[in-house]
């Protein structure tokens, strides 16, 4: 098929088991040209492939290189196996035909789907369709759950596959209840429908709890089960309840079993891993859901174990848009969220001392209340002791893209032949990595490692000499120490600059002495005045 | 001794000393496990040759280009040699090593429609062939190891998880047995070293997934099936 331009050599790979390769959008090409935007339309025409014989849904996607809209959603609440293809039909069944992307979340360490992804589709009318009529069908016997792409939904979700994982309590049971809290936990939250919908104006409010998973993963396992269930519904933005309404009824037969099981788990959870996240379960009114005060902080959306109403306790951080009627306040226990809240909508004036909290607490909360004081940049540095998935892949992500930008910066200047700078920017990116809480990742491990390649790299190409591992270390040892006196990084640097103006081949030993001792440096201090005295004598004789 | 009806590798004019024995391997049957031979370290000799670098300059160049291959070709397929020597009893296998501590095992990409086998032999060729044109004799029979690459992401499996039905990349592990002495080429930007099977071993933080599982896969097949040759003569 080396010939062929455009064709896809669908047959290549049948000994591996596949059917065919067909990107999203294969064999959409006559759809594509009805649907799709004016600018995808030359994409559309660029692959003309033939159908496949496999073709058998209505295409749904555009063509690569798509640069129409771009409106993303979340839909959860999918089984594990639950494929890609899987959604495709759904949606085309749906009548959506202009899928952009899916994109699933997945277990880094396995591969395994959490059971949500982001569909992006190229129109208001397709997202409304998704919002409308996907709830409706089943997938693999779930009801998926729609959701706008926000933190609370991301954190939500993230939850709600956290729960699905084999905590040290329930182990697979927690699975099982995971399927059949999902239900039920809506079902939990019907009846307190009102309160919901009490905070439906304070997305924040719900958003808080929900995204509480995220600070503490440990928490989150073991009570959460049930809780988890319920805050995903709660925590949607206004005009979000009502849809949630719709799943919940049907599952409300799963209800009862599962509230029961909620509050038990939670309760050797008990021992909350961030102090500040218990919630006191007790004083809300939802004293089953005592236990989960440990749980709670973390599980917000998790945490409200039958308690429906439980979830918003995580008010403190929740403390959602000010239109928020008091309904989180009676479970929220101020004494825990010192610096929050007074309340559940006065959260606002606390947005600002109250940041920390809410890091500690599902640092995603990042409900509506983006404005309300949770600083967003904040957000992505919790100091929560733990680390919720999302935070790590917050921050993973944001390491990726230092080093990335670092490494593609230190080689345009490496090519530039400006080696200082780029062994500077490579320095500075691994000592940023190092210093991110997920350091010890081994993710992150690799991108030090590939930072300290590129290093080792461009350091060799500057010195030219086999030391260079040494000179860089070296030369990191320099770093370090400059950046602990600062006049002697002055005074280095100057001399630094002095030296390499002389030549290349002394600076660099002289910055391996200085570095060796900070004594050096009146060494350092004698040779230049040494020269200076050399450069007198010598201008007097001539 | 095993006789595998392999005219490469036998040692000639030598006294082999077989670590069968270590292997508990008294009297290995060849019908059931194919024997592999490995020859000592020794046996090889490593040359260099110019830089062969990589066809990305940097990780989102790779998977940028990822994604445009896979809209016009489809599935990556990559093809990669674990090639196999001993020391001192100990299979070893053959890495390249890209600055100090990124491993990768010789091999590459297929050209679209190209055959797996040949296309690895062309791979390796292309990494660790002679310079002065001499054959390389690459016997490549067994597959040890598929891997997929669910996204264009870094993480790859052993498997296709459940809910992809497209990955991105497949990655085919072969295992190439080497003639009995051969001379090889490395390019420069490369270093080639021998990483004993206890060092790859649970150290998946070392050398990756797929490195750091290779004596798992390999072990599949060893006892009796591996064969180790000394020569006695000269060492």
């Amino acid at each position: 098929m080396a010939g062929d331009g455009v064709d896809i050599d669908l047959y290549d790979n049948l000994e591996e088991g596949f059917d065919q390769e067909n990107e999203f959008n294969a064999d959409d090409d006559l759809y594509n040209d009805v649907i799709t935007a004016p600018s995808s339309g030359d994409n559309a025409e660029v692959k003309q492939e033939p159908d496949t014989p496999t073709k058998t849904t209505p295409s749904v996607t555009v063509p690569s290189g798509y640069t129409g809209r771009r409106i993303s959603l979340y839909v959860g609440n999918l089984t594990w196996w639950t494929t890609d293809q899987d959604l495709i039909d759904s949606l085309a069944a749906i009548g959506v035909t202009d899928l952009v992307e899916i994109k699933f979340y997945e277990n880094r360490a396995n591969g395994q789907s959490k059971g949500f992804a982001v569909v992006v589709v190229g129109s208001d009318n397709s997202s409304r369709l998704i919002f409308e009529k996907l709830p409706k069908k089943e997938i693999h016997g779930q009801v998926p759950q729609i959701s706008n792409c926000n933190r609370q939904a991301l954190s939500q979700f993230e939850a709600q596959a956290r729960k699905g994982e084999p905590p040290a309590q329930n182990g697979n049971t927690n699975k099982g209840h995971q399927r059949s809290h999902s239900p039920s936990r809506t079902q939990q939250k019907q009846p307190f429908v009102n309160r919901q919908q009490q905070r439906p104006s304070g997305p924040t409010v719900s958003g808080p709890p929900p995204t509480g998973p995220p600070p503490t993963g440990a928490p989150i396992m073991p009570g959460m089960p049930p809780v988890s269930g319920p805050p995903p519904q709660v925590q949607f933005p206004p005009g979000f309840p009502p849809r949630t309404l719709g799943p919940p009824p049907a599952v409300m037969m799963r209800g009862p079993p599962p509230p029961i099981r909620g509050p038990p788990p939670a309760d050797p959870r008990g021992p909350p891993p961030r102090p500040e996240w218990d919630r006191p379960p007790g004083p809300a009114p939802y004293p089953p859901l005592g236990p989960p005060p440990g749980p709670q902080p973390v599980p917000p959306p998790g945490a409200r174990p039958p308690g429906p109403g439980m979830p918003h306790q995580q008010p403190p951080i929740s403390i959602p848009p000010p239109g928020h009627p008091p309904a989180p306040a009676p479970h929220v226990n101020p004494a825990f969220f010192p610096p929050q809240h007074g309340g559940p909508p006065p959260t606002m004036p606390h947005a600002a001392p109250g940041h920390h909290d809410p890091y500690r607490a599902p640092p995603p909360v990042s409900y509506p209340s983006d404005h309300y004081a949770r600083p967003p940049t904040e957000r992505p540095e919790p100091q929560s002791p733990a680390l919720s998935e999302q935070e790590f892949e917050e921050i993973f992500q944001r390491n990726k893209t230092v080093s990335s930008s670092a490494i593609s910066r230190a080689v345009q200047d490496a090519s530039a032949g400006e080696f200082a700078s780029a062994i500077e920017t490579l320095v500075t990116a691994i000592s940023l990595i190092k210093q991110s809480k997920i350091a010890s990742d081994d993710r992150c491990k690799i991108l030090i490692s590939s930072l300290q390649d590129t290093l080792h790299g461009i350091e060799e190409k500057s010195y030219g000499s086999k030391s260079s591992s040494r000179r860089s270390r070296s030369r990191e040892r320099d770093r370090e120490r400059k950046e602990r006196s600062r006049s002697h990084r002055s005074r280095s640097r100057d001399r630094e600059r002095e030296y390499r103006e002389r030549s290349r081949e002394r600076d660099r030993h002289y910055e391996a002495e200085s570095s060796s001792s900070s004594s050096r440096s009146h060494r350092d201090r004698d040779r230049e005045r040494d020269r200076d005295r050399e450069r007198e004598y010598s201008s007097r004789r001539h | 001794m095993t006789t595998h009806g392999r005219t490469s590798g036998w040692p000639k004019g030598t006294n082999p000393v077989s670590y069968a024995a270590k292997y508990g391997i008294t009297n290995p049957s060849p019908t059931l496990d194919r024997p592999i031979n490995l020859y000592p370290l020794t046996n090889y000799t490593f040359g260099t040759k110019e830089p062969l670098y990589e066809k990305d300059s940097s990780v989102p160049a790779r998977f940028q280009r990822m994604r445009d291959e896979f809209e016009k070709i489809g599935m990556r397929r990559s093809v990669e040699g674990v090639l196999i020597v001993h020391e001192h009893g100990l299979p070893h296998v053959l890495l390249l090593q890209l600055g100090t501590t990124f491993f990768k095992l010789p091999g590459g990409e297929l050209n679209s429609g190209e055959d797996q086998v040949e296309g690895l032999k062309r791979l390796l060729t292309e990494t660790l062939g002679r310079q002065d044109g001499g054959t390389m004799e690459w016997v490549v029979e067994d597959t040890i190891g598929n891997w997929w690459r669910p996204n264009f992401e870094p993480p790859q499996y052993p498997y296709i998880p459940a809910h992809i039905t497209k990955p991105k990349e497949h990655k085919r592990l072969f295992l190439v047995q080497l003639p009995e002495k051969a001379l090889f080429a490395v390019p420069r930007n490369y270093k080639l070293v021998a990483a004993p099977l206890f060092e790859l071993y649970d150290n998946s933080a070392g050398y990756g997934p797929i490195i750091s599982s290779l004596p798992q896969a390999l072990s599949r097949g060893q006892c009796p099936s591996i064969q180790c040759w000394q020569m006695t003569s000269g060492h």
